[in-house]
């Protein structure tokens, strides 16, 4: 919101140069900006839906590992059998 | 002249270009700029701090963003303002509190003649309570045409229209004004 008001009094003053070139610094803003384009990224324990997702890809893929472990061991004992029966 | 205008506007398409890739490229823009959206700003808040902290907003956020920028045509500046014109206006919204603008007795007649058919004290309140039942939107075109005395064609590259369309914007905002001091009147 705003709210307009009558100035009668008051001249309508601008800050000096030199007050406004106080304040002017690229540094500060490269500082700034370096601040937040190189921000750390959170640590994934941290982050529980990305861990979870992650742990049950891990799961996934050590399950399917495991099956197919056993199936080839199947498949070399039926082999065996084959070739001594 | 307009030679001289058009080689700034080269020089600066490569800067931006420049800064795009570079960030640390952006100084000169930063330095040619950093004044009048001071100035800007300051004419909004009145308040010296404040000021310079809405001010390193801005330029952080023109430099963040700076990759989204494309030339349509406008100057940067208009760019810069909008960016200003927005972070003053977000600032008043975060803290809850409204935005106090003292106006200068001379301004508001220019106002007046455009609105008002008298120029009394009594009128010149109404004026100002007429203002300030305006949405923020035609707030703005008044500052801008009236208080700020911006040209329509500056008013149109900060709001992003054309002058036409800017011209028609201004006007249907003091046509509101003026119904509203009717109303009350």
């Amino acid at each position: 919101m705003r709210e307009y008001k009558l100035n009668k009094d008051k001249k309508d003053t601008l800050p000096s140069d030199e007050v406004i070139n106080k304040h002017k610094s690229f540094s500060d803003l490269r500082a700034s900006y370096d601040d937040v384009v190189k921000r750390p990224r959170e640590p994934l324990y941290k982050n529980r839906k990305l861990f979870l997702f992650l742990l049950l890809v891990g799961l996934t893929i050590w399950m399917m590992y495991e099956y197919a472990e056993d199936k080839n061991d199947n498949d070399l004992d039926n082999t065996e059998e084959v070739i001594n029966p | 002249m307009k030679e001289q205008a058009s080689k700034i506007k080269v020089t600066e398409k490569h800067l931006i270009e420049a800064a795009k890739l570079n960030p640390a490229r952006f100084a000169p823009i930063y330095d040619f700029y950093y004044k009048q959206i001071f100035i800007f700003i300051f004419k909004k808040v009145r308040d010296e701090e404040l000021t310079a902290d809405i001010t390193s907003r801005v330029f952080l956020k023109a430099l963040l963003n700076l990759s989204k920028y494309e030339d349509r045509g406008f100057p940067f500046s208009s760019w810069l303002y909008r960016i200003a014109a927005n972070e003053v206006n977000m600032h008043y919204r975060k803290i809850n509190k409204k935005q106090e603008v003292e106006l200068n007795e001379n301004d508001l007649r220019t106002l007046m003649d455009e609105v008002s058919h008298s120029n009394s004290d009594e009128q010149l309140e109404l004026v100002i309570n007429g203002l300030n039942q305006l949405p923020l939107e035609q707030m703005d075109l008044i500052d801008m045409r009236f208080f700020e005395k911006r040209s329509f064609r500056e008013i149109g590259e900060i709001t992003g229209t054309t002058e036409g369309n800017a011209k028609i914007k201004v006007y249907r905002a003091l046509d509101k004004l003026k119904k509203i001091i009717l109303s009350k009147s």
